[in-house]
Formats: C-alpha cells, sequence, structure tokens
C-alpha cells in the first residue's frame, strides 16, 4: 500500500508538469490577427532630463554629455521607453529566443531599456576601452555581477525566465538601464511621442499593461477585433 | 628522563629484522617519523611550484595589466579571457598564492618536514610517541591540500578575498560572487588545522618525555627549542583559528551574522580573530627557520652558538609576546586608536628578542673558521634577509607612518623579507643540510651554488623595490596600477619587479634538477658529512627504522666546536671523553 | 627612497614624514652596522688551514647592551609617535566643512550636508567620487560603508581609514594646497577593487567659493556647518 501511494504521487506530479508544460504559450500562423495601438502620455509636468555627472574616467566618458534617459517626454506629453505588452496570451504568432544586444558606449547603456523574449542571449558589449562592471538585480534570473575590462569586448548572458531587470555598472554609479525578459511575443517599446504598436494578435479578450522605470505600470482591458485595429491609451501620473 | 630507554636494544634490532612491511605501510602509510617527514617535504615542494607560478602570474598582470599572460590561453572562462586576466581572477591568484605558501609550503616544509624528520633524531629516541598520529596528521593534512587545490575547480572560482579573508567580502558570498571556492578554502584549512594539531601534540609529549640521557633542556639544539616552542604556539592559536573559520562557514551556509553588522554582527570580530591566530603564525613560520640558522652557522663557522641561553629565552618571549600585538594588524581598521598605541608599545617591544638573535648570530661568526658550503650560504643569507624583513617592520609598528603604508605594498615588501628572505632561504639551508641524512646522498655542491648566488640576487631585485612603490603609496591587491595617474612614475619599477621575480622563478630550476638528480645518483653521504656534534649525524645516512642501534647518551650541548678539550674542531654530544661525567652543562 | 613619498599637503602630514624619516635613519644604519660587519666577519674569519676558531659560548655583558639599546630606541619611537596617532585618529579638531562619505562596491558615495549643514534635508547634494573642499580648513569626513570593508586613502594628505559597514568613523584632514588628488579604495572590496577611486578637489578660497555657488545656487555662498553635529 506504501509503495502504491507512492507511485501514485509521482504520476500526479508528472501530470502536472506535463500539463504546466501544456499551458505554455504556443506560437504559430495568425489567421484575421488584429492590432493594438495607441499611445502613453504622462499626467502633469515632468522636469527637463537632468546632465548626469561623469565623475569617473572622464577622458572616455566625458566625451559627451550624458542625459538621465530614465524620464523622456515629448513636448505633447508622450512617454518614450514605455513598454507595451500582453500580459497573458496563450496562442499568437511564433515566439522563440531572439537576437538582444546591450551595448556601453561613452559610459551609456545603448538602448536604455532592452526587450527581449525569455531564453534569449543577451550579447553586452563594451565599446569603450575601459572597465565596466555590469551589475543585475533579478531575482527570477541569476544575478549578473561581472567586470568587463577592455579586452573584453563582448560578454554573453542568458535570461531563461521572464523578469524586469534593474541594470546598473558598479563602475560608473550614473549609468542605469533594463533588462527585460518577455514571456510572450507581444511586447514593445514607446517612441519618442510615446505612440506603440503590437501587431498580429489573435482576436479576442486581452489585458494590456504599460510599464515604466520611474512611473510604474498600468493595465486596462481591449478587445482585438479579427482584421482590425483596438486603440489603447495610458496616463501615468507624473512623479 | 626517557623511560623509553627501557627497551633493550637488542631486542629492538631483533623485532627490525622480522619486520617485512609492504609497499604501502612502508612508502604510504608509514608510521616511521623519517619517512612521514619526507612526505611532508614532497606536498611542501609541490606546492611550492604552484604557490610560485601563481605569483607569476599576478606579477605578470602588474607589469602588464589586461594584456595577454602567456602559457594561460588553456585557462577557460570566467578565470581568464583567452590569455586575458579578469579582475575576479586576479583575487583568486593572490588570495591562493599566500594561502598556499603560507599553509601548505612554509608549515608543512619546517614544522611537517624538519619536525618530523629532526625531533626524534635529534633528542636521541627511536621515533614520535604517537607514530600511528604522526602518520594520520600527514594524511589528513594530504587531504587539506587536495580540498585547497579542488576550489580552483567549483562554479565561482576559488577563494578571492585574500589569505585574510575579511569579513564581510569574505562572508557573504554575494560580495564576491565566490560560492564553493570560499567554502572549501575554509574546511580544508579546517582539516589542516586538524593534522598541525596532531602533529603538536606528538612533538610536544615527544621532546618532554623521549629525550635520550644526559639530554636535558639546555642540551638540545636550538632547531628542536624552536620546534618545541613552535608547536606549543600551534596548538593554543590554531583553535582560534577553527573557530573563526567556523563561524565564517555559519555565515555563508548557515544563514548567521556573526560578522554582518545588519544581523548584529561585527565584520572586526573576524580581524580580532583571525589575527589573534595569525601574529603567533606567523612567528609559528620564522622561528624553525631561526633555530635551524642557528644550528647551521655553528656548524660552518666551527664555533658553539654565542649566547644559547639567550638564543632559546628570546625565542620562549617572541612566542610569548606574539599573543599581544595581533592588533598592529588592525591599527586603520577602525579598533580604537588606544587600543593601537598599546599594541604599537608590544609591537616595538618584540623586535627586541630579534634583535638580540640577529647579534647572537653576529657573535657566532666573529673568531670562527668559516666553511663557505651550501648550506652556510643560504644560512648567512637568511641572516642578512630577515634583518631587513625585520627592520622594515619597525616603520609600520609606528602607528601614524602606518596610517601611510597600511595596505600598501611596503607591506608586501616586509612579508616576503620575512617569509622569503627568513623562512625559505632556512628551508633550502635545512634542505641542504639535512639532504644526506635524509636521503643518504649529498647534494651536488656546484649545482647548489648555481642555485644559491642567483636566487639571492634575484630575490632581492624582486622585493627590495617593493619598499619603494610602497613609500609611493601603490595600494595592494590591485591589478592595474595604470588606472591610477599617481602611479604612473611607479609603473618602470613594477615592471623591473616582474623581470626579476621570473629569473627568481628560473633560478629555482637548478635546485629542482639537483634535488631530483641527487636522490638518485648523489654521492653516498657518510655517517656525519659536516663533522657535526648532534646526535643525529651519529646515525647511518639515511637512519634504519628505529634511528639507532643502542640509545645514546649525551655528555655535553650541542655546540662544543673548537673546544680545547680535544683536538678535532668538533665533538659530538654523544663522545664520551677520559674522565668525563654525564654532567649538566 | 623616501624621495618616493607623494607631496606632502596635510598639516598634520610633516610629523608623520618626520617620523618616517627618523626610522629610516635607524634602521638605515642598523642595516649597514649589521651588514658591514656580516661581511667583514665572513672576510676575516673565513676558513684558513691552520686556524681554529676562538672558543666562547658569549659574553653577558654584550647581551645586556644588545638588548637595553635597541629596547630603548624602539621604546622612545613608540613614545614619539604616539602623539600624533592620537592627534589624527582620536582628538579631531572643530570642524569647519563636514561631509560624508560611503564607500560601496565600486565608489565613494559623497554626501554634502549643503548650507544648512545638516544631513537629510533637501539642499544635501549627493554625487558619487567627487570631492570638493576648501584650503586650509578643517574637513570632517563621517565615513561610511554600504556593503564590505573599504578603506578612505588620500596619500597626499597621509590620509588612511577603514570604512566599516555598520559604523560611523570620524576622519579629519586639513589640506595646505590646492590641487587635485585621487582618492583609491585601500581595502580588497572585491573583484572591482582595482580602478575604484575618487578625486579630491582642494579649491583655494575663491576656487570654493564659486564651487558653492555653483552648486547651492539659491543660497549665499561659504556659509561654514552651522553645527558640526552630525545631521
Amino acid at each position: 500500500m506504501h509503495r502504491t501511494s507512492v507511485r501514485t504521487m509521482l504520476m500526479i506530479i508528472a501530470a502536472l508538469i506535463w500539463g504546466a508544460a501544456a499551458y505554455a504559450y504556443e506560437g504559430g500562423a495568425v489567421a484575421n490577427g488584429g492590432s493594438i495601438s495607441g499611445q502613453v502620455k504622462v499626467q502633469g509636468t515632468v522636469p527637463p532630463p537632468k546632465t548626469l555627472e561623469v565623475t569617473k574616467d572622464k577622458e572616455v566618458c566625458g566625451q559627451h554629455e550624458l542625459k538621465d534617459e530614465e524620464l523622456l517626454v515629448s513636448s505633447g506629453g508622450g512617454l518614450e521607453n514605455a513598454v507595451v505588452s500582453i500580459v497573458t496570451i496563450a496562442k499568437g504568432k511564433p515566439f522563440g529566443p531572439a537576437e538582444a544586444t546591450l551595448d556601453q558606449q561613452g559610459c551609456k547603456y545603448v538602448p536604455h531599456v532592452l526587450l527581449f523574449p525569455a531564453g534569449s542571449n543577451v550579447k553586452i558589449n563594451n565599446d569603450d576601452g575601459i572597465l565596466h562592471n555590469i551589475h543585475t538585480y533579478s531575482t527570477k534570473n541569476p544575478p549578473i555581477n561581472r567586470a568587463q575590462p577592455k579586452f573584453k569586448k563582448t560578454i554573453e548572458e542568458k535570461f531563461a525566465e521572464p523578469e524586469v531587470i534593474k541594470v546598473t555598472c558598479d563602475a560608473h554609479g550614473w549609468m542605469q538601464g533594463w533588462f527585460i525578459s518577455q514571456d510572450n511575443p507581444y511586447f514593445v517599446k514607446t517612441d519618442a511621442n510615446g505612440n506603440f504598436k503590437l501587431t498580429d494578435i489573435p482576436p479576442g479578450d486581452y489585458e494590456v499593461k504599460v510599464w515604466h522605470g520611474k512611473l510604474g505600470e498600468k493595465t486596462q482591458k481591449v478587445t482585438v477585433p479579427a482584421g482590425g485595429e483596438a486603440k489603447v491609451n495610458f496616463e501615468l501620473a507624473a512623479k | 628522563m626517557s623511560e623509553s630507554a627501557a627497551i633493550a636494544p637488542a631486542a629492538h634490532a631483533a623485532h627490525e629484522a622480522h619486520e617485512e612491511v609492504s609497499f604501502l605501510r612502508h612508502y604510504v602509510f608509514s608510521t616511521d617519523h623519517k619517512m612521514i617527514g619526507r612526505q611532508f617535504l614532497f606536498l611542501g615542494l609541490f606546492m611550492m611550484i604552484i604557490g610560485g607560478l601563481l605569483a607569476l602570474m599576478v606579477r605578470w598582470e602588474l607589469a602588464w595589466p589586461e594584456e595577454v599572460v602567456p602559457f594561460t590561453q588553456w585557462i577557460p572562462e570566467p578565470y581568464m579571457s583567452e590569455g586575458h586576466m579578469n579582475p575576479a581572477f586576479y583575487n583568486t591568484l593572490f588570495t591562493m598564492h599566500a594561502t598556499i605558501m603560507v599553509f601548505f609550503v612554509v608549515m608543512p616544509i619546517l614544522v611537517g618536514c624538519f619536525g618530523n624528520f629532526l625531533i626524534p633524531l635529534m633528542i636521541g629516541t627511536r621515533d614520535m610517541a604517537f607514530p600511528v598520529l604522526n602518520m594520520l596528521s600527514f594524511w589528513v593534512g594530504a587531504v587539506a591540500g587536495v580540498l585547497m587545490l579542488s576550489g580552483f575547480f567549483v562554479p565561482g572560482g576559488h577563494a578571492a578575498a585574500g589569505w585574510t579573508s575579511y569579513a564581510p567580502l569574505s562572508s557573504v558570498p554575494v560580495y564576491s560572487g565566490v560560492e564553493w571556492g570560499q567554502n572549501l578554502w575554509c574546511i580544508s584549512l579546517l582539516v589542516l588545522g586538524v593534522s598541525s594539531l596532531m602533529g603538536s601534540i606528538n612533538y610536544i609529549t615527544t621532546i618532554i618525555n623521549m629525550r635520550a640521557p644526559g639530554m636535558t633542556l639546555f642540551r638540545l639544539p636550538l632547531t628542536i627549542w624552536a620546534l618545541f616552542i613552535v608547536a606549543i604556539l600551534l596548538l593554543l592559536a590554531l583553535p582560534v583559528l577553527s573557530a573563526a573559520l567556523g563561524l565564517l562557514l555559519l555565515d555563508r551556509m548557515a544563514g548567521t551574522t556573526f560578522f554582518l553588522p545588519s544581523g548584529g554582527g561585527e565584520p572586526l570580530l573576524w580581524q580580532h580573530l583571525f589575527w589573534f591566530f595569525g601574529h603567533p603564525e606567523v612567528y609559528i613560520l620564522i622561528l624553525p627557520a631561526m633555530g635551524i640558522a642557528s644550528d647551521i652557522l655553528s656548524v660552518f663557522a666551527r664555533k658553539p652558538i654565542f649566547g644559547y641561553r639567550a638564543m632559546a629565552y628570546s625565542m620562549i618571549s617572541i612566542a610569548g609576546l606574539s599573543w599581544i600585538v595581533w592588533g598592529h594588524h588592525m591599527f586603520q581598521s577602525g579598533m580604537n586608536p588606544t587600543l593601537g598605541s598599546s599594541f604599537m608599545i608590544s609591537t616595538m617591544v618584540i623586535a627586541v628578542p630579534s634583535a638580540i638573535k640577529t647579534f647572537n648570530w653576529l657573535g657566532t661568526l666573529w673568531g670562527g673558521n668559516i666553511r663557505f658550503t651550501v648550506p652556510m650560504l643560504n644560512a648567512l643569507a637568511f641572516v642578512s634577509m630577515f634583518v631587513i624583513g625585520g627592520l622594515s617592520g619597525i616603520y609600520m609598528a609606528a602607528t601614524p607612518v602606518d596610517i601611510f603604508i597600511h595596505d600598501t605594498y611596503f607591506i608586501v615588501a616586509h612579508i616576503h623579507y620575512v617569509v622569503f628572505g627568513g623562512s625559505i632561504f632556512g628551508i633550502f639551508a635545512a634542505i641542504y643540510y639535512w639532504f644526506p641524512k635524509m636521503f643518504g646522498r649529498m647534494m651536488n655542491e656546484t649545482l647548489g651554488k648555481i642555485h644559491f648566488w642567483p636566487t639571492l640576487i634575484a630575490f632581492n631585485c624582486t622585493f627590495f623595490p617593493m619598499h619603494i612603490l610602497g613609500v609611493g603609496g601603490h595600494m595592494r591587491r590591485i591589478y592595474n596600477p595604470m588606472q591610477y595617474d599617481f602611479l604612473h612614475p611607479l609603473q618602470p619599477i613594477n615592471v623591473f619587479i616582474t623581470v626579476s621575480a621570473v629569473c627568481l622563478g628560473l633560478s629555482q630550476i637548478p635546485f629542482a634538477i639537483n634535488f631530483f638528480w641527487s636522490l638518485f645518483a648523489g654521492k653516498k653521504a657518510t655517517e656525519n658529512p659536516w663533522n657535526a656534534n648532534t646526535l643525529e649525524w651519529t646515525a647511518p645516512s639515511p637512519p634504519p627504522h628505529g634511528n639507532f642501534g643502542a640509545l645514546p647518551t649525551v655528555y655535553r650541548g650541542p655546540y662544543e666546536y673548537s673546544s680545547p678539550e680535544v683536538t678535532e674542531d668538533w665533538l659530538p654530544q654523544t663522545r664520551r671523553l677520559e674522565g668525563a661525567v654525564a654532567r649538566a652543562h | 627612497m623616501l624621495s618616493w613619498l607623494p607631496e606632502d599637503v596635510s598639516t598634520f602630514g610633516p610629523k608623520i614624514d618626520q617620523l618616517f624619516y627618523l626610522i629610516y635613519y635607524i634602521t638605515g644604519f642598523t642595516f649597514v652596522l649589521v651588514n658591514v660587519l656580516l661581511l667583514a666577519f665572513l672576510v676575516l674569519y673565513r676558513h684558513r688551514d691552520g686556524r681554529r676558531a676562538t672558543y666562547t659560548h658569549g659574553n653577558s655583558t654584550l647581551e645586556i647592551i644588545w638588548t637595553i639599546v635597541p629596547a630603548l630606541i624602539l621604546v622612545m619611537l613608540a613614545f614619539m609617535s604616539k602623539g600624533q596617532w592620537d592627534a589624527i585618529k582620536k582628538n579631531a579638531p572643530p570642524a569647519d566643512v563636514l561631509v560624508q562619505v560611503t564607500g560601496k562596491q565600486f565608489n565613494w558615495e559623497i554626501v554634502y550636508p549643503g548650507p544648512d549643514g545638516k544631513f537629510g534635508t533637501p539642499d544635501d547634494y549627493q554625487v558619487d567620487n567627487d570631492l570638493h573642499v576648501p584650503v586650509n580648513k578643517v574637513v570632517r569626513v563621517l565615513l561610511h560603508s554600504k556593503d564590505v570593508i573599504h578603506s578612505f586613502f588620500l596619500p597626499n594628505l597621509r590620509l588612511k581609514q577603514d570604512a566599516l559597514p555598520g559604523r560611523e568613523i570620524v576622519v579629519w584632514f586639513e589640506a595646505t594646497k590646492p590641487g587635485t588628488y585621487e582618492i583609491p579604495c585601500a581595502e580588497l572590496c572585491g573583484f572591482g577593487h582595482s580602478g575604484m577611486k575618487g578625486q579630491l578637489t582642494v579649491h583655494d578660497t575663491a576656487g570654493y567659493d564659486a564651487w558653492l555657488k555653483e552648486r547651492w545656487p539659491a543660497t549665499t555662498a561659504n556659509a561654514p556647518a552651522a553645527d558640526v553635529e552630525r545631521g
């Protein structure tokens, strides 16, 4: 009797694991795909981006003026570098690891926000010829804390789990950026005017989220019509 | 007096003739102190090669930072990037260089090899008090060595917090990025501590209880005095290190916060515990070499050691004072400055016995009839180099000066003058001197001199300029001096030091060749090739199991060279003169 | 050898350098004495056939002399050192300027209390690695650490102090000459230890006023720290 109940337990566990795997995202051809587009705006006044103080390696880092890219708002109130994504979606366009590259140029992270599918290998380039030290604060993925001397032009790190990860440089305190590892292919960054568009979405009801490093998150429900476009606008309060 | 003289010599000899031991019992798990001594020697010499190579990698990086280090392309990420050294690996290299040299080279050779080999022979007994414990002490030490080397092969790399392993860098894995490497470092040293404790128990018991008839304490050679004092230091100091390592392991693996302020702990606690052990430890490293140098100087100057009792008492006072100076490693640590002043005084005072010894060594040479054999050359270099190391310590003892030179290359210079200039030249002297007794063959004198002179010159070219670097403010434990504008003018010195260090490494090749060649093809040694007085030279070279035929009786001290009582310029401790009585000296 | 010492711009530097030189002469003399005697003995008393070494076990008078003389010199050095040590590490003089420095992997985080002289107020200014102080004024540094032990090292000010997590350590200096100097970290603090450095700018009076005005434009410049109590 003892042995039977252990075996049963193992079978249930196996079924759950298989079942969980079966609930993972399924990518393929999308018929009558629709899109979600809109704009993310900031409510309230926002100070202009401040100039970052370069207090180390000035010969390299002080070449160009560095501006804080954490809160970039257009004259019309559009928020740049916000990330719009679909919260949960089971089936849609193909999804798999993609190439993602972060450049350290003039002691600045380019891009400020880097988006990629979970499971991707991220290439981190050091174009500056000086010592950088990339340090990520992640809990779901193993945290990264690596020195990158001038001879290490590229290091690669893999991010298996979806997560929003803060990226800093321990050698240059003003350097800051974001890695966002996604669990489905429907994600996009807003442009300089805060505009975004997600395409090839199977028709249906979804929850759409906007995320911003400083101004936080908001979600909205949206229905995507077959072959049509759904409009969603977000407003985040200034901080 | 010794009770073991109760064993009738004839019965013992008969017992030897019957014993047929297997290869394993004879060479591997031997309980014969001489075989165990040889085992420690091979362990130490093997580790010296590794420790030396690690140092060369450190030096290469300092001279040519961020460039390719030759012969290292095979070392994989995350240590090296196709021959380029990653900063975290540099930290591992100097950590492991020091750890290996202190714990797996100097201690196994001076204490493990020469302690084991010489104590029974020089006091006139057949073996240690506890032969099986002795065998275990080697094998536990060997296990510690394997554990220590294994740390190079685990994810996260080996320990990288310095051999001093300050918390919280060492106690919180996230701060260093090192995981199992640091744990293995702790565990290995805990195991090694057990090995040393076993040895201490054996040495102390044997020296107290098993001396031959007539061998009073003040007829013991200074080598034995040193080893006796060191065994007591180890017995008392190692448990403190073990406690510290235990707390460190608990912080790393069990979530305790002994050294973490956020959990109510105190980083300085680690430093106090470590240095309370650490300071007696450095005297453990130097005292045997001092004893050995005293003996060798006397033999080859053909004169008694000058001030024998002063020499013995100064070693005792060094050992006693070594317990109250540990705070001089912590002057700038945030420790109360008033404590700093009291440690300054005790540190200045501990320099006095070393000064006494230096003048007595000079006194031993004065009026001598000096023969410049290879052991003698190395013993002379010991005296001169140790003096430099000791004098540089005075700068550090003066607390205001220490504000500037703490954690600079001035300290690195000091360390290497006392441990290499002192202990390692002492080790070379001891090996050249006792090789005939250990292996039954002579080492080659010419090759010995070809080893000695380049070593002495390259050693000074490597380490003397480090004083200048320190005066210039060059910090320790950085891999790239060029990151600092104020260090740029000093960089040519770094290059010079590295080139000298490579020469120093190459200078050891004649020694390696001499050692291994002589093991098999050296001239067969007589019983007493040096015409020395101490008891080991009355046994065959090498001595059989049981050492002596009949146990010796001692009539005088060990330093009766050029005595007016005889025409020869030496007079063994065991030689009975007409009308002589075994009186206390 | 001591000519390699970095330029001393510290009010307490000269006494340290004097002690350095004194020890240099004493140890230099001893080194020469010991080695000259050593070499002389090696030459004079080398083996020659027919010679016999002088049979002696020692000399008590010499033992006493070469015990007492080094002891006196060394203890004298200790007493000569104590005063300066206390002046630097124990008895910080009243501060003219207050600043907080926190070591963290791998930068020096500096917080200026601003014209109100208090920390934790809106006019505080935080920046990494950029320490500005006026010449000829006592600067008091409240030294902290965010993570591991670092060491605040100002070579030209002859100042070094370990920064400990969980503790505030008071450190002071007074610069005698304007200039820019590096602030290396002098205690192994991780794989970024090499390269961890800040910059100290010592301004002359006019330059410091100008810097204050640039930093805190709204207030009148050069208001000395109102209180030297920790904010």
